[in-house]
């Protein structure tokens, strides 16, 4: 089979030492921002963007893709121990879990995520090798009408359909594309936005507005309302062992969870937080105790864990098979891969085969290792959660400020910084999601060069993307997730 | 005496928001005019992006301040932990410090060096966070040094990313 063919010379790349050290790394990391609070993978990768000048791409790719999925194990610590989610994708772990964890089965609790994660991890990656390659078989055939238009779909997903506000969503999603569109066109050199300031010539950098809304953005909030938030970390009581029950109880809602994670990864309906959701209300609605739910049943705490896993995994498919980034680390890791001058997507597998199998070679070795380092070592990371807070956020400031200067020696870009700080802070006040700001800046040129690629193709005729059968079904579908629940509600009030 | 109307009022901070999303789309918009036309049979060029942008953002301003002066924003998060903390009033003072770090930090970077700037910035923001452990100021300072004068080493020795070195002799 040439699928094994391609995975076994991926292995025989990723198990090196100097990849292997990587992927350690990488997942390590990903634990680490997983469990504390205020930083997360997307913060993390953007402020190690620097160091793709200086170290080879299979490597760089590797740690990168590892702090993805190792902050999905990382998150779930801080969520059962701490009631309060690492991120969005834990917000069900935060309620289920914590509950299990003040009736003194925090062990259990952790097992159950950190033994579902990685079923759902491997199993996961097993569809990803396998699904992969038939994504590019049909991507490969896709012009750019059907890409753009793909893109118009995963920028309305993103947006408007996760989320609570619409309207706030897509205000968010047109900042980034405003900000995507500053500095040179690559296309014609006009220079755009950028008002005879060399820096803004050059664009700017996604870590500056991914550190600065993420990271600089959330310390402003957190330290200006304090006294608000008072959280206490929980003693691990219990076995970390599961019993035979919780066994019995764990291993359906764990493969059910992974069932639903994938495919909503994947899809470009991204987000870890839905499949989270719908795992929950599914294991309540099988559920032979449902009573038990809400008051730390297992079963609420094993499937959504394995769901979260499951849909990193199926972004990452999307990423590489498509090219299409559907969370905001995701985005990231494609101008990670634009460091280099690579772009994911079918030509990615054809281009760079050795490099994106031994990426898909790395993730089955890094569940492994996450299985490890978050089963008998939970200890380590509970230390983490003991860091005082405002020891914890000057130490994240610093790491911010070597990120963004690092990638480009100007002090210029330390004041954008906190200006993009006080963007991110505004936007946490009126409660507008970041996430859309960081995709449309990566995805808005993208798919600027495909709209002008496929209206040069037509002579300036909008039409092309309705000729297009395909274009025009995801034009369609796009069209019907923004008219869809709008006219829903009408029709409901209507009804009274 | 006339109390401005309660809706404006309690959604002051909103209305403003959604009138700087509106002056923001037509500053782009107007931008967009100055750019070069498209040549070509296709006419496609740098301006066609920014023209659809500007009038997605002009739009979305519209309806933002549609919504701030009926009733507010629709739909904002409630869960427990957010309305708490939005109900809590900002502390401007801890906002103050962090600002003054960040500032700092960009003004000395380069001239006094990324160490020396990194442990004024984590004396400063750490301050911000109050409490008895934000004022301790010289045990700040020791840690402070210690994680940015390890990092610049890291980056400097370990993978030759230079970092500015400012004052310091190394």
């Amino acid at each position: 089979m040439e699928v094994l063919n391609s995975l076994l010379q991926g292995f025989s790349l990723a198990l090196t030492m100097q990849n292997l050290l990587w992927c350690f790394i990488g997942v390590t990391l990903g634990t680490a921002v997983g469990v504390l609070p205020g930083v997360g993978p997307a913060v993390t990768v953007a402020l190690l963007l620097p160091v793709t000048s200086k170290i080879d791409p299979s490597g760089a790719l590797i740690m990168f893709a590892g702090i993805y999925y190792g902050a999905m194990y990382g998150g779930s610590t801080t969520s059962i121990l701490l009631n309060t989610p690492g991120e969005s994708a834990t917000i069900i772990t935060a309620m289920e879990g914590n509950k299990m964890a003040k009736k003194g089965r925090a062990g259990a609790a952790l097992a159950t995520s950190a033994i579902g994660s990685f079923v759902a991890g491997t199993l996961t990656v097993i569809a990803m090798t396998f699904v992969s390659p038939l994504v590019v078989d049909i991507a490969i055939r896709f012009g750019p009408p059907e890409y753009f238009s793909l893109m118009v779909l995963a920028f309305v997903t993103v947006s408007a359909v996760l989320g609570e506000s619409p309207l706030r969503g897509m205000t968010s999603l047109f900042i980034g594309l405003a900000i995507g569109l500053v500095g040179i066109d690559s296309q014609s050199g006009a220079a755009r936005f950028a008002f005879d300031v060399p820096q803004l010539l050059d664009g700017i950098e996604v870590v500056t507005v991914a550190v600065g809304l993420f990271a600089v953005g959330e310390t402003l909030w957190v330290a200006s309302k304090e006294r608000a938030t008072e959280e206490k970390v929980m003693q691990v009581t219990g076995s970390l062992w599961m019993t035979a029950d919780d066994w019995r109880r764990s291993w359906a809602p764990w493969l059910r969870g992974t069932a639903i994670g994938f495919p909503f990864g994947a899809l470009p309906a991204g987000g870890a937080e839905i499949p989270t959701f719908l795992s929950y209300a599914m294991e309540k609605r099988i559920s032979k105790k449902p009573q038990e739910f809400g008051h730390g049943a297992i079963e609420g705490v094993a499937g959504p864990e394995a769901a979260n896993n499951a849909s990193s995994t199926g972004t990452m498919t999307t990423l590489l098979a498509l090219g299409l980034p559907t969370s905001a680390t995701a985005a990231i890791l494609l101008a990670a891969f634009q460091q280099y001058g690579l772009q994911p997507g079918p030509l990615l597998f054809v281009n760079s085969a050795d490099l994106v199998w031994a990426l898909i070679a790395s993730m089955y070795i890094g569940n492994v290792m996450l299985l490890v380092l978050n089963l008998p070592l939970v200890g380590i990371w509970i230390k983490l959660l003991e860091i005082p807070r405002h020891l914890l956020y000057a130490g994240i400031l610093i790491f911010a400020t070597l990120g963004v200067y690092g990638m480009r020696q100007s002090a210029f870009d330390i004041f954008l910084l906190y200006a993009i700080g006080l963007l991110g802070f505004l936007m946490r006040r009126y409660d507008f999601p970041t996430a859309p700001v960081i995709i449309g800046m990566i995805l808005g040129p993208l798919a600027e060069a495909q709209l002008r690629r496929a209206l040069s193709i037509s002579q300036g005729d909008w039409m092309i993307f309705l000729q297009k059968p395909l274009s025009a079904t995801l034009l369609g579908i796009t069209a019907m997730l923004i008219i869809g629940p709008w006219a829903w509600k009408k029709w409901k009030a209507a009804q009274g | 005496m006339t109390n401005p109307s309660p809706v404006v009022a309690r959604h002051s901070g909103q209305i403003i928001l959604a009138l700087g999303v509106l002056i923001f789309g037509a500053a782009l918009a107007y931008a967009t005019t100055l750019l070069p036309e498209a040549t070509g049979y296709a006419k496609v060029g740098p301006r066609l992006m920014p023209t659809l942008v500007s009038i997605g953002i002009i739009l979305l301003g519209l309806l933002l301040i549609k919504e701030a002066l009926t009733g507010g924003f629709r739909d904002i998060d409630e869960t427990v932990h957010a309305a708490k903390e939005m109900g809590t009033p900002t502390d401007w003072r801890a906002f103050g410090w962090i600002s003054a770090g960040l500032i700092l930090d960009g003004l000395l970077i380069v001239t006094a060096g990324f160490v020396i700037a990194g442990t004024l910035l984590f004396v400063l923001a750490a301050r911000g966070f109050g409490g008895t452990g934000g004022r301790r100021y010289l045990k700040n300072g020791v840690i402070g040094l210690i994680i940015s004068a390890s990092t610049y080493a890291f980056f400097t020795y370990g993978l030759g990313l230079a970092l500015p070195r400012g004052v310091l002799p190394f």
